[in-house]
């Protein structure tokens, strides 16, 4: 077929006689289809003999979603922010019961809720009551693993918007597709001799299951599996030193945003009771390696005390209270999904308790 | 659109060309690399990817019209070589590319080039593995494909390895799924 190579300068017009046949594929593409498919057959059905059931990806656009229905008018109700505590230890489904609406779920994984805690304050059209997870080693470091879910949701494109769409057509369906079980993250965790002195930090497993509005509950091979839940407490103290052995540099960058952290908060706190937002600071249990790494990294009397008294908002840490104790955490983090709806039951009534002592009080003055 | 439009040609006088410094086809060659490093971004460690570039191809230019004549250079081995040189070189115009300043390059290229015997090693074997793999596996095609064209070897092939191969391709996308969200606890 004749070509030419431009169409706007005539003199310069080179005539290319090429021809390329179109080949014959006969039925390789069907064959190719089959192979794919039953591969993917086999890989699913590898995934699946691991105890993994299909979910809802923890996605950047997952979350975007659910920070949307604050925009579309349901400001109003409730929403829980704070990092993988509060994800996974509040489950939506015992509080709608309790509450009769459910809660809208921004807490994110790894994540300081600080930068959500400034977003929602800024936004006229949240106007509920917000619960906020602290987990001292992140809230009081600033340190933000999720940090562009949030920061980015409103610069969503169409194309990640109508990719989200399509992905939750099949994210229920298939096991496979998960963040854990990603060929390189398959291929990172398999057992090879590392040289001597090269650092590998052992990636996060997976750890829950997220539904469609992000109510997560904690992985049941956490809890049946012990040398799974092995695995994810040896993950959480890898490479951990205490503060004081920790390089000049890192420990003065820690120190530094204790102080930032807690000033932040405090000013977006402040920010959404002035406008009638009920904020309610929770600190969830933890154990093990955390109950040393936690108050080592941010003292209580040094963060939570201050934070609560100057930001006038209400705190519930579990430590101060019974109903917030007594929870078995495999992995020394998390309550497994059945503990999580007995914290559940427990912490909304704690919480209608401060709500309404606050009103007597406020009504009395 | 990269700026590949009617510079780097043939011509020997070039639409550029101003008085005495004529556009030959090297400042053609050099001004449309230099402009392509900079459409990448307004840093001088991309002018320097491009300018790399375009000395690399004046240099074959002039070199293949003085010498690329010789029988030497349609053996094989010869041909091997000029590949893997060229790859040599072009891995360094990468570390510009990649580098956020030229402190970094030159750090790079220092422990590229074993001049830096005090650095850490940071790479896992995992990591040793799938690059030296996916390198060699992309060497390979391209010393096999290099005086064949696509279509040609798709035909030749038997249908049914046809099938088999793209299935492959087609289940290594599928279960690659893109970027990792698993998280990162405690790492500051």
């Amino acid at each position: 077929m004749p070509l030419s190579t431009s169409s706007s300068e005539p003199t310069a017009v080179a005539e290319v006689l090429f021809e390329r046949p179109l080949p014959l594929l006969g039925r390789a593409p069907w064959l190719a289809l089959l192979i794919a498919v039953l591969l993917m057959v086999g890989w699913e059905t590898w995934v699946r003999a691991q105890g993994v059931t299909p979910g809802y990806r923890n996605s950047d656009e997952l979350w975007a979603e659910q920070r949307r229905r604050i925009d579309r008018g349901e400001g109003d109700g409730v929403v829980i922010i704070g990092s993988s505590r509060a994800l996974f230890d509040i489950q939506l489904g015992v509080w709608e019961q309790l509450a009769g609406r459910r809660p809208i779920q921004l807490a994110l994984e790894g994540t300081s809720p600080v930068g959500v805690l400034e977003d929602l304050a800024a936004d006229p059209k949240f106007t509920g009551t917000l619960l906020v997870g602290v987990a001292p080693g992140l809230f009081f470091s600033g340190y933000e693993y999720r940090h562009d879910a949030f920061a980015n949701f409103r610069k969503e494109t169409p194309a990640q918007w109508s990719g989200q769409r399509l992905s939750m057509l099949i994210e229920p369906w298939l096991a496979f597709y998960d963040f854990d079980f990603a060929l390189p993250a398959v291929l990172r965790r398999q057992p090879l001799h590392n040289r001597d002195g090269v650092p590998f930090r052992i990636a996060v497993r997976k750890l829950s299951n997220m539904g469609r509005d992000r109510n997560s509950r904690l992985w049941d091979k956490l809890v049946d599996d012990p040398d799974y839940q092995q695995l994810a407490r040896r993950i959480w103290a890898q490479d951990w030193r205490p503060l004081a052995e920790e390089p000049e540099p890192k420990r003065k960058h820690i120190l530094e945003a204790r102080g930032k952290q807690i000033e932040r908060a405090v000013a977006a706190a402040r920010q959404l009771q002035a406008r009638g937002v009920a904020v309610i600071f929770a600190q969830m249990p933890y154990a093990g390696h955390y109950a040393i790494s936690e108050p080592d990294i941010a003292p209580r009397a040094l963060t939570w005390d201050p934070l609560i008294a100057q930001s006038g908002a209400i705190g519930l840490h579990f430590q101060d209270h019974p109903e917030m104790q007594g929870y078995t955490l495999p992995e020394w983090s998390h309550m497994s999904g059945p503990e999580a709806d007995r914290f559940t039951a427990a912490l909304y009534p704690l919480i209608q308790g401060q709500l309404a002592a606050r009103k007597t009080v406020g009504a009395a003055r | 659109m990269l700026p590949f439009v009617r510079l780097a040609g043939e011509r020997k006088s070039g639409a550029i060309c101003a008085s005495y410094f004529c556009a030959t086809p090297y400042a053609n060659l050099m001004t449309t690399m230099l402009l392509g490093g900079l459409w990448h971004g307004a840093s001088w460690t991309f002018v320097v990817w491009g300018g790399l570039h375009g000395v690399y191809l004046s240099a074959e230019r002039w070199l293949s019209g003085r010498f690329g004549r010789a029988a030497l250079w349609q053996h094989w081995a010869a041909r091997w070589a000029l590949g893997l040189l060229t790859y040599a070189l072009i891995n360094i115009t990468w570390v510009f590319f990649r580098a956020q300043d030229f402190a970094t390059a030159w750090r790079m290229l220092q422990a590229m080039l074993g001049l830096s015997l005090v650095g850490q090693q940071v790479l896992p074997m995992i990591d040793l593995i799938q690059v030296t793999g996916v390198t060699l596996l992309m060497l390979a095609a391209h010393g096999f494909m290099r005086d064949r064209e696509l279509h040609a070897v798709v035909m030749a092939l038997p249908r049914w390895l046809l099938g088999v191969v793209w299935g492959a391709m087609l289940w290594l996308i599928l279960i690659t799924q893109g970027e990792s969200h698993a998280f990162i606890y405690f790492q500051f």
